[in-house]
């Protein structure tokens, strides 16, 4: 690692640093600016009285000045605590911990089907340019990028529902039965989200790596590679995929950064228990702490995947340390 | 000449098919010879068809071009046959140094990797060996050898110009098509670089096509050269008798224009401008800007004629001073 080299990690992770603190301090400046408390919330009951909301108030951390909130909230943060979840009560890391896990399988299938599709559909596209496979791959892709998540899920509910399960994550009515038999449950309950999170995420993908690569096409150095008497197939893999890489590399990690934010849209249509559908609910009742928990893993996981990213095409491209 | 030229283009047409559907005939009927150790200079101004020419002859102008014509190689045709016939013959028999050659190396791969590529792939060398070349390559063109390990854009624009033609060199060619090789480069350098053209010219026998802008380089580096103008070739002689004794209104409005300081613009120093390929041209194209127009110039088209020892040009002007002096 030459000097330039390391200046530009470095410089890479105190960026990424300083976007988490910005960040964090958003966040929790952004809650607290929305109209409405959880506490006029949770209180709305005929006859609440000042007492009782006072001590609401108290229990949940929200009698003490904006500032000191502020500082409690960067504290308890620094100690792994997320606070208390208004709703049900529970330690918002737990909450989320299992949110996740139930969204990370389903968004995870659904971005690698996307990944693997998209990317196959925009070389196929750009290296057909102009001719009919390339019309009928873009045209298809700006389709499925523009059409409403929730009209997409509607539509897979309508055509696919009578073959496969489209509500939550496993048969309520199937007791017992084996881990296997239960994981297959997961499974096929996961089948039809997470192809819509693959629809709604391919169409990008193909038209990135499809302009990443005509860009590529129009270089100096392919037709030098081409004068130069090297066969198609190599120019492209050697040349034209190669130089492509830059902008599908970070496309992929930022997409992957995403899963953990859940599909809300998705989450919401098929009621996978998510953690799109959780800050979903959490929006609906103002619950702070949850919100806050969840753009914060949202957060760590996007700016984690960016400095990846950036680390990447350093191996990628000798010119980014420049 | 009686011998079988080293490299011979017949009858080269260009037609580009435009997004609207029209047709843009950029090289209309295109024909020239070459010998071994010969620098043929392409000249004319922008637009007029030199580099369209240069990758026609090579097969790789994109799928919108139409091709027509002859190219041969020590007599054998090589565009015919296709992609798969012209591949062997390309950086093997013919290599190039495209306009813009610095933007002729990937970025991601080092210049040295790039340079030794061609000569695995046609079996030239390998391995240590293949690499030793290259840098004694590198060095030809004023390169440190070990300059090879390093990556494009840790080169100067003039570097990479200057490994780019190394890089031509890769496979020991018999034909060099040059397009502005030296275009951009200090003039230290670019007589440096014409200089090694030349000499390799010589000493190897390579012949050049070398394209320029660049009359003086014209004069300096070639014996022969070209003037093209919308398309077609208005002249072709000896670079003494294009001076001397020119059978164009082009060429000598070309030769006497007067050098401005860029050395560049010069071409474009004739008042006017060229007529559009993408419509049939009828009559002379130069009519427009000739100084010396006769009625029949608007009607018919001016043919290549001989005019003296291995001189050609297209000018009505010549049959009737032919006809007059019969
Ligand atoms: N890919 C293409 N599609 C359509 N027209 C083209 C294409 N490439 C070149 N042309 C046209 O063909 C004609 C000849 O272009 P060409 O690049 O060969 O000129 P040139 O003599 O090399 O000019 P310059 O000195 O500027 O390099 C021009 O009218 C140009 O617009
Ligand atoms: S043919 Fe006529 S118009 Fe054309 S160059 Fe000769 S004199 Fe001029
Ligand atoms: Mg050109």
């Amino acid at each position: 690692m030459n000097t330039r080299t390391l200046d530009y990690v470095l410089k890479r992770i105190g960026f990424s640093i300083m976007t988490v603190f910005v960040v964090l301090t958003f966040n929790f400046v952004l809650f607290r600016a929305l109209p409405g408390s959880a506490v006029t919330d949770l209180s709305r009951v005929p006859n609440s009285t000042p007492a009782l909301r006072e001590a609401l108030a108290r229990q949940f951390g929200l009698a003490d000045s904006k500032w000191q909130q502020y500082f409690i909230y960067l504290k308890q943060l620094l100690h792994g605590n997320l606070g208390v979840s208004y709703i049900n009560g529970l330690p918002v890391w737990h909450n989320l911990t299992t949110d996740l896990s139930n969204t990370i399988p389903m968004v995870g299938l659904g971005t690698l089907l996307a990944i693997v599709f998209g990317i196959w559909s925009g070389v196929t596209s750009a290296w057909r340019w102009h001719r009919p496979a390339d019309y009928l791959l873009t045209n298809t892709a700006i389709a499925f990028y523009s059409f409403p998540t929730q009209w997409l899920g509607l539509m897979l509910v309508m055509i696919f529902g009578r073959y496969l399960p489209t509500t939550g994550m496993n048969d309520p009515f199937a007791v017992g039965g084996s881990a296997w038999s239960h994981a297959l449950d997961t499974f096929k309950h996961m089948i039809l989200p997470a192809v819509a999170v693959a629809l709604t995420l391919y169409g990008q993908y193909t038209l990135v790596v499809r302009s990443a690569i005509l860009e590529v096409l129009g270089e100096d150095f392919v037709l030098t590679a081409r004068a130069k008497g090297i066969p198609a197939r190599t120019i492209l893999r050697r040349y034209v995929l190669r130089n492509a890489l830059l902008p599908i590399v970070t496309l992929i990690a930022l997409s992957i950064g995403y899963v953990v934010g859940g599909a809300l849209l998705v989450e919401t249509v098929f009621t996978w228990p998510g953690i799109g559908l959780a800050v979903y609910q959490s929006v609906l009742s103002r619950d702070y702490p949850m919100l806050q928990g969840a753009f914060l893993i949202l957060t760590l996981s996007v700016v984690m995947l960016n400095l990846v990213a950036d680390l990447l095409s350093l191996k990628l491209d000798p010119r980014v340390a420049e | 000449m009686i011998s079988v030229p080293l490299f011979s283009v017949r009858d080269l047409h260009v037609w580009f098919e435009l997004p609207d559907g029209r047709e843009l005939h950029a090289v209309q009927g295109v024909s020239f010879d070459l010998h071994a150790g010969e620098v043929l200079g392409l000249v004319g101004e922008s637009g007029c068809g030199k580099t369209t020419t240069i990758l026609a002859t090579m097969g790789l102008l994109p799928s919108s071009a139409q091709v027509a014509g002859e190219i041969r190689i020590n007599g054998v045709e090589i565009l015919h046959g296709g992609e798969s016939s012209v591949r062997p013959h390309r950086w093997r028999d013919i290599a190039m140094v495209f306009q813009g050659a610095m933007n002729c190396f990937s970025p991601v791969r080092t210049v040295g990797s790039q340079i030794v590529e061609p000569m695995k792939l046609h079996g030239i060398a390998k391995g240590a060996d293949a690499r030793r070349r290259a840098g004694e390559l590198l060095e030809m063109v004023g390169i440190p050898a070990a300059s090879a390990e390093r990556f494009p854009h840790e080169f100067s624009g003039g570097m990479r110009q200057r490994a780019a033609i190394a890089m031509a060199l890769a496979c020991e060619p018999k034909i060099l098509l040059a397009d502005e090789p030296t275009t951009g480069l200090d003039v230290m350098v670019q007589a440096q670089i014409l200089e090694l053209l030349g000499s390799l010219a010589d000493k190897l026998g390579l012949a050049v096509v070398l394209v320029t802008h660049d009359l003086p380089v014209v004069a300096e580096a070639c014996s022969r050269a070209a003037v093209m103008y919308a398309g077609r070739i208005a002249e072709l002689g000896s670079v003494d008798d294009l001076y001397h004794d020119s059978h164009h209104p082009y060429t000598r409005l070309l030769f006497a224009a007067t050098p401005d300081l860029l050395g560049e613009d010069r071409v474009a120093s004739i008042p006017g401008a060229p007529p559009r390929l993408d419509r049939e041209i009828v009559g002379c194209p130069f009519r427009d800007r000739c100084d010396s127009a006769i009625e029949v110039c608007a009607s018919e088209e001016p043919l290549l004629h001989l005019v003296g020892s291995a001189h050609v040009a297209a000018c009505h002007l010549n049959d009737l001073i032919e006809s007059v002096t019969k």
